[in-house]
């Protein structure tokens, strides 16, 4: 017998599913994906965690699990995007980032600019510590390294971003 | 905002602050259900239920079985669906993940471009101009650790059969069967019971492999429950040593 027989109600996955969704998106917003290229990203985070469920061994926990898979995911979606970025600033065009964003969107379009400065793993951590809210300790299991380290790298990117969101401001108050 | 630190941490607020567009976990949800279980054709929740054990099994029994372990299975190459991005309040760091409902700022879409099905999941995704599949109700998260405890019990039981442990494999089964009784991945343990039984040698365990084929035609076990059985015998080892992991070729 399974969890439910009706569309829209109860299984395990679409528990986790729920469960782990907005994470998930906002994971893969911040991996750097634009707008436009989330909802597919997202849906393979989960198509993936589908196939991958038997080798989650439980020693991290879930979210940090799912993280992983949307890292890989992200850096295979980033390549086809860059190339259609680069079509579209060959051919004169930006791409459309939907007008006015209001302020918060424009703090989190700055992060991402910032989090892109970053190499890969301090952006990792600092997604997972800094804006999930994530334990060093999860952080430390789920991705397999040590609680230092973790710290460490948060430290690290902080300072960098720290900096870096210094100049930014600099550079927006000069051409203002 | 000259002081570094603050100005950081607004960042970071700002970013938890951010959620998907009210669609996007039904428009989501229906591409999942799309991917992963394309051939189910009714009461699709009970599928994907079903084929989340499946799919369990498949690489339980590809991947133990007949080769190493693969790298991430699937990823993009290319994708392409337009969303617009929601703002709301700020939400607490630990709360739980709910399907947003109220938005406060919205973004509208950007230009829409076309999907470009580059990956056996982006071939079966369901166009986003579709109504979307209802998205999946409230659920404890005791139902999602019972499927992780599930699939890790049944991976473990492949991984016994592999190693040719017959009483691990009976032991991680009875587990199952003790603490799922009625499980989401019974039909998964059940092939891998059938497996098991063949490969072990016991008598009549190719007949009943059979009988359980017979009313299993449509599904994602059956073509592992016909391989696992049919290469019993002293030599299958050395037979897959000579031949390439199939494990993601014939899912």
């Amino acid at each position: 017998m399974h969890a439910a027989a009706t569309p829209g109600s109860d299984t395990p996955f679409a528990a986790l599913y729920r469960e782990h969704f907005d994470f998930v998106w906002r994971s893969v917003a911040r991996l750097g994906l634009p707008p436009a290229a989330l909802d597919d990203a997202v849906q393979e985070v989960f198509v993936a965690a589908y196939r991958r469920l038997p080798t989650y061994d439980g020693r991290g926990p879930l979210r940090a699990w799912l993280f992983g898979i949307a890292v890989n995911v992200v850096k295979m979606a980033r390549r086809g995007e860059q190339r259609h970025r680069r079509r579209l600033e060959a051919a004169g065009t930006e791409p459309s980032d939907n007008g006015d964003l209001g302020q918060r969107q424009a703090a989190v379009d700055l992060l991402d600019r910032l989090l892109e400065q970053l190499d890969d793993d301090q952006r990792m951590v600092v997604i997972l510590v800094e804006i999930e809210g994530l334990s060093p300790r999860e952080v430390a299991d789920g991705l397999g390294i040590s609680v230092n380290t973790v710290y460490s790298r948060v430290r690290l990117a902080r300072a960098h971003l720290q900096r870096a969101a210094s100049r930014q401001r600099a550079r927006e108050a000069r051409s203002a | 905002m000259n002081d570094g630190r603050y100005e950081l941490d607004e960042l970071f607020a700002a970013a938890r602050a951010v959620r998907p567009p009210s669609d996007a976990a039904a428009r989501g949800w229906a591409g999942v259900q799309a991917a992963v279980a394309p051939t189910v054709t009714t009461a699709p929740w009970v599928g994907a239920a079903k084929l989340a054990g499946a799919v369990a099994v498949l690489a339980a029994i590809a991947v133990p079985a007949f080769g190493p372990r693969s790298p991430e299975p699937t990823a993009p190459s290319r994708v392409a669906v337009t969303t617009g991005v929601e703002v709301d309040a700020p939400a607490p760091n630990h709360a739980p993940a709910a399907l947003p409902t109220t938005p406060t700022v919205v973004v509208p879409d950007a230009a829409s471009q076309p999907v470009v099905a580059s990956t056996p999941a982006a071939a079966h995704r369901t166009p986003r101009a579709a109504t979307p599949a209802p998205a999946p109700s409230p659920t404890p998260t005791a139902a999602v650790d019972a499927l992780r405890d599930e699939a890790e019990l049944l991976g473990r039981a492949w991984v016994a059969i592999r190693e040719g442990d017959a009483v691990a494999t009976r032991r991680l089964l009875g587990e199952h069967a003790r603490r799922f009784p009625t499980g989401a991945l019974v039909p998964e343990r059940q092939a891998c019971e059938k497996v098991a039984a063949c490969l072990a040698g016991e008598p009549g365990a190719a007949d009943d492999a059979e009988r359980w084929l017979a009313g299993q035609r449509t599904s994602h076990l059956a073509d592992r429950v016909a391989a696992g059985c049919s290469r019993r015998g002293p030599d299958r080892r050395s037979r897959d040593e000579q031949t390439p992991s199939t494990a993601e070729g014939t899912r």
